[in-house]
């Protein structure tokens, strides 16, 4: 999934999540924190939603280290994209 | 036998609640357990449980009443011999309903002195050594904030606290929860704040004495363990709801009984039990970028746990090497007429135990 794929993924669901938030008037450079009021429970939601939607697994210790969204968009097209296509994916465990 | 179906106190900031929707109509049999109405408080919109078996003979509040706690509401036939309550009608002024309800004393044993027999704020002023300061405002509080603000003012007023505070090293629990979500579907996803939860309410079984009440110059430990998690409102605002029967669940369980109660709240659908009978709190500021919380304990709870932002910072590791590694401190605010400065610093020493060795957490023993 090429970098504008995931931003656009990436609006659909904030707009689920937090439909209180204008995705396209944050600066994907500055950190995200500062920009828009997300708590801890929304923020897990959004992940649990990109792991559903793109197949990539955000690991807790490295959703710390992003401030900024275009950190995690970078990190979540190139795991995407390393993926195996999704029929060729085993399935989660149960 | 009949019985009297009285408008519950969901708080001992609760003077009076709205009557928003009946669940159940003259001639429905009732369940222990089963919800009957839908009530408004200050804090929020809860769905009252019946604490009979028995059948509805009269729904006496109207929806859209605001109704006095203790007040009945309904009418029900019930199995066995117990008596029909015979609610006692007491007048009393809204200052000393506050105060004797603040106080722990029983509206219902209470004289006046006033006109009628009426129980004035003199009259319970009388029964306790404490006086009301001269300048508290009228207390009818009527929203959110107002409840709050009385009852950590109450807080801060009575209860002696004392703080401590450490610091946990979170690197093999982040290592944890990395390889216990790799393994899981995206709907089991575990999540750090439940997870840390967890580690406190295993904490809370070796320490009694901080998941108790002291209520009337008594310390009582709680039966089960419900710690009230802190949720707060996008528009302002917080609620403490009671996360029920916590030391049952197992880590599954947990997380989504958390996640549940999250979801929930917002949406104003909690029952009453999770609205009073929280056995203490743990409040989460990390979300907010604060470091470090010194909360104030919710009465009649002990303690209240308080945790600040995980980061990244540099530590001393176990083998003497300094390098970065995922921290975040921990706070206890508990009241000394309870415990002690000891037996705090060991319940805060137990939670780390637990965070530094993370596959305990997925036992419903360890230390």
């Amino acid at each position: 999934m090429d970098i504008e794929q995931t931003k656009k993924e990436f609006a659909l669901i904030f707009h689920e999540i937090a439909p209180e938030v204008e995705f396209h008037k944050i600066k994907l450079d500055l950190p995200l924190r500062d920009q828009i009021e997300i708590d801890s429970y929304d923020f897990y939601r959004i992940v649990v939603q990109i792991q559903k939607k793109t197949g990539v697994n955000i690991p807790d210790s490295k959703l710390s280290e992003f401030r900024q969204l275009e950190q995690l968009i970078s990190y979540v097209s190139t795991e995407s994209s390393a993926l195996p296509s999704p029929h060729q994916r085993p399935g989660p465990a149960p | 036998m009949k019985y009297n179906v009285p408008m519950p106190s969901l708080g001992a900031d609760m003077d009076q609640g709205k009557l928003m929707l009946w669940k159940i109509r003259p001639g429905d049999n009732v369940i222990k357990g089963q919800s009957i109405a839908v009530v408004e408080t200050t804090k929020s919109t809860v769905e009252i449980e019946s604490f009979k078996n028995g059948k509805v003979l009269e729904l006496i509040g109207g929806e859209g009443e605001e109704i006095p706690v203790g007040k009945v509401i309904a009418l029900f036939e019930v199995e066995g011999a117990e008596p029909m309550i015979e609610t006692k009608r007491i007048k009393i002024t809204p200052a000393a309903r506050r105060y004797a309800l603040d106080h722990g004393l029983e509206i219902e044993s209470l004289k006046g002195s006033g006109s009628e027999g009426q129980v004035e704020l003199r009259d319970v002023e009388a029964l306790s050594d404490r006086k009301a300061p001269k300048s508290e405002p009228p207390l009818s509080g009527v929203n959110l904030r107002e409840a709050i603000a009385r009852a950590m003012a109450r807080s801060k007023k009575e209860i002696p606290h004392y703080y401590l505070k450490t610091e946990l090293q979170l690197g093999k629990f982040m290592n944890w929860m990395d390889e216990k979500n790799k393994n899981l579907s995206p709907d089991k996803r575990l999540m750090i704040p439940a997870m840390i939860m967890r580690a406190i309410v295993l904490s809370l079984k070796k320490h009694p004495l901080m998941n108790a009440t002291y209520v009337n110059g008594v310390c009582v430990p709680m039966e089960g363990i419900h710690p009230g998690v802190a949720i707060s409102f996008k528009d302002g605002g917080v609620m403490v709801p009671a996360l029920l029967d916590a030391d049952k669940k197992n880590l599954h369980e947990l997380n989504s009984s958390f996640q549940d109660l999250v979801v929930r709240t917002r949406k104003g659908e909690l029952k009453n039990r999770e609205l009073t009978e929280g056995s203490m709190t743990v409040t989460n500021l990390g979300d907010s970028g604060a470091d470090e919380v010194l909360g104030i304990i919710f009465p009649p709870q002990v303690c209240l746990i308080g945790l600040g932002r995980i980061r990244k910072a540099p530590v001393v590791k176990e083998d003497g090497s300094i390098g970065a590694e995922f921290v975040a401190d921990i706070s206890l605010s508990a009241d000394h007429r309870a415990s002690d400065g000891m037996t705090g610093a060991r319940f805060l020493q137990t939670i780390d135990l637990y965070l530094k060795n993370p596959q305990h957490l997925e036992e419903s023993h360890g230390y």
